[in-house]
């Protein structure tokens, strides 16, 4: 059916979503941006990065993008976190064409944690929710350049989609369906761009806390197998899985004036095996601490060639609590019972582990 | 040392004094019935709760400090019966025949929002008008601005005006959507909801969701936090871009913006972007920060 697309180089089929962007928390991203549309006027607009006027994309308080024009957006992507990007002229109709897709802010130094101190995962999954309603994609709303409006039709949507995709499609995509190991880290980057509103079910089993929303960590990880997503909202959960068994991801897709599931998507999740010792031989460096639990000082050993600059202590849900310069022993004292993330510091690589403080 | 004591003594006096002058603030509420005319020039019948017997399809704003102890007045203008109810403050449901009144009192306790609403019928009188918002401000010099949600549709709000007729909520399909019964551009001329800020400014903003409609308030170039939840309570002091709203949610976000500019808006359902169909208008707004 027709589309309408952004894609990453001149002449590329335009494809639902468009590719996903990342960038490390501290970066600037910068897009070189061009209109090829013919016809329409377009921007990109940077959902949820706190943009200012100039590189927002939108219409109301900035510029757009008439036919051969091009420009630059950039932001500088101060928090880890899931965001969108997406056309924002004539939204209604421009999004519903397919001009989306994901902006991934890894944690600084793409380590693999929420956010940088937050909590650490071993994989990732990023899925983009929305609909299509193919009447609208065979009879384009027309805009009224006059009245500079656009007389929509009825929103009916006949298509469900994870990433651009339903049905089979899903059940098939090794980047959608769960894969794992017992005792793995999980995870899941929600996000909503459609009209209707998200619920995702996870199986109990897999534990879900849902630990940060619109590229902000939540004040309390919140032990809950059911999130919510509205259009334009963010979430992530992660899973971590105590046994070995398969089952299915519930994405309904709700419609937000009656309330009424409109559709559902399962999508398969499989935990087998157990995460495995291979997992820790990685690294060349490798980073230590003990006693743990500490309640005083906590000895931090490092083997391998690193060139420690900085230590940084995080609690649970990411503040961080402690910097100090390097040294092979830390005072903790003053920090207050429970769990944190210690983070090894050098010009090159960032080293976590966690540790337990008890009084 | 005993100086000390006795200092702190005086201290904790004058400040239970301070407390015990709280200020009564009463407010009239009349229910009356009359006609709300969209952006389009359309019009459909309308309820709403007014500050005197001349219908506005406006819900009147009640605005209080957390240290006033309020007292809330209803007359039932209308012909039928009625309801006056504060969502999530205890012994504040009642009745009201048509001609009668009555009285409730709110006692605050800190920086918070409420619906009033008629709940009989729920959700028919609500969907037609009668749902407004108490505003409890920590200080008079708060910058505060009111955002009451809400969705329409025509063809509903005809049928319902009719004394016992039912609709089937299963069909809801709203073509007006507003902020404070205003859609795009003209909420723009409304100082309660067009934010005029300066940078580092601290700015609250009411938000109550009285339409039948979940609503997704999607901010541009900024986070504001929720400073106060009244439904949602896991959601207190959340960070966030996106607010998701469902129906007769109150929330009152924090923002305090960081650099100059003009900043959208508007509901992240993107067709609630919408007036008669016609994009843009309906729940859109744009904030000027200087
Ligand atoms: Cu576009
Ligand atoms: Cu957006």
């Amino acid at each position: 059916m027709p589309v309408f697309g952004i894609t990453n180089s001149l002449g590329a089929a335009a494809k639902i979503p468009a590719k996903i962007l990342y960038c490390n928390e501290g970066d600037s991203l910068v897009l070189n941006a061009k209109s090829i549309s013919q016809k329409d006027h377009h921007t990109i607009h940077l959902h949820g990065t706190d943009a200012d006027t100039r590189n927002d994309g939108d219409p109301a308080t900035s510029f757009w993008l008439i036919h051969q024009q091009d420009t630059t957006y950039s932001f500088r992507a101060k928090y880890a976190g899931t965001y969108i990007y997406h056309c924002h002229v004539d939204d209604v109709v421009h999004v519903q064409m397919g001009m989306y897709g994901l902006i991934v802010v890894r944690a600084a130094g793409a380590v693999k944690t929420a956010w940088t101190g937050g909590p650490a995962y071993d994989k990732d999954y990023k899925w983009l929710m929305s609909e299509v309603d193919s009447v609208w994609h065979y009879h384009i709303p027309p805009h009224d350049t006059i009245a500079d409006t656009t007389h929509i039709p009825k929103y009916i949507p006949n298509y469900f989609l994870i990433n651009g995709e339903c049905g089979a499609e899903i059940t098939n995509d090794d980047s959608i369906k769960i894969k794992g190991a017992q005792g793995e880290k999980i995870l899941m980057r929600l996000a909503n761009i459609g009209f209707l509103t998200n619920r995702v079910i996870f199986p109990s089993w897999l534990n879900a806390q849902i630990i940060d929303s619109d590229g902000r960590p939540l004040p309390n990880a919140i032990i809950n197998d059911t999130c919510y997503i509205l259009p334009g909202e963010r979430y992530s959960i992660m899973l971590l899985s105590n046994t070995q068994a398969t089952a299915n991801v519930t994405v309904d897709y709700i419609d937000m004036n009656t309330g009424n599931t409109t559709f559902s998507n399962l999508v398969p999740v499989n935990i087998n095996g157990m995460i495995g010792i291979k997992e820790l031989g990685k690294k060349s460096n490798r980073l230590s601490v003990f006693p743990n639990p500490a309640s005083q000082s906590l000895n931090v050993v490092i083997t391998g060639n690193m060139k420690p600059d900085y230590i940084e202590v995080y609690d649970y849900i990411g503040k961080k609590v402690l910097s100090t310069p390097y040294s092979n022993e830390i005072d903790i004292t003053k920090l207050t019972e429970g769990l944190y993330i210690l983070n090894v510091i050098s010009e090159k690589e960032i080293m976590h582990c966690k540790f337990i403080k008890q009084n | 040392m005993l100086f000390i004591n006795r200092f702190l003594l005086f201290l904790f006096f004058f400040g239970s004094i301070s407390i015990a002058t709280a200020n009564k603030v009463t407010q009239n509420l009349f229910i009356n019935r009359g006609v709300f005319t969209t952006v389009k020039s359309t019009t459909f019948p309308y309820f709403a709760f007014n500050s005197t017997t001349t219908f506005a399809p406006l819900n009147t704003v009640i605005s209080i400090l957390k240290t006033d102890t309020l007292i809330i007045n209803v007359t039932n203008n209308d012909t039928i019966k009625h309801g006056f109810n504060v969502k999530n403050y205890a012994g504040t449901s009642f009745t009201i025949n048509p001609a009668a009144s009555i009285s409730t009192t709110i006692i605050p306790t800190q920086r918070s929002v409420f619906i009033y609403y008629d709940h009989l019928n729920y959700p028919k009188n609500t969907y037609m008008g009668l749902a407004g918002m108490i505003s409890v401000k920590d200080k008079a010099t708060d910058i505060v601005y009111y955002w009451n949600l809400k969705d329409h549709l025509t063809s509903y709000n005809q049928q319902l005006a009719i004394t016992n007729a039912t609709v089937n909520w299963s069909n809801y399909y709203p073509d007006y959507f507003t902020i404070n019964g205003k859609s795009f551009p003209d909420v723009q001329l409304d100082p309660t909801v067009k934010i005029n800020n300066n940078v580092n400014d601290t700015i609250y903003i009411y938000v109550t969701n009285t339409g039948q409609s979940m609503h997704s308030l999607h901010f541009h170039g900024f986070h504001p936090k929720a400073a106060y939840v009244d439904c949602q309570k896991i959601k207190a002091n959340w960070v966030k871009d996106t607010w998701g709203l469902f129906s007769m949610d109150a929330i009152i976000l924090k923002m305090v913006p960081d650099k100059k500019g003009k900043y959208s808006v508007h509901d992240h359902n993107l067709v609630a972007v919408t007036g008669g169909n016609t994009h843009p208008n309906g729940m859109f707004t744009i904030m000027q920060i200087n």
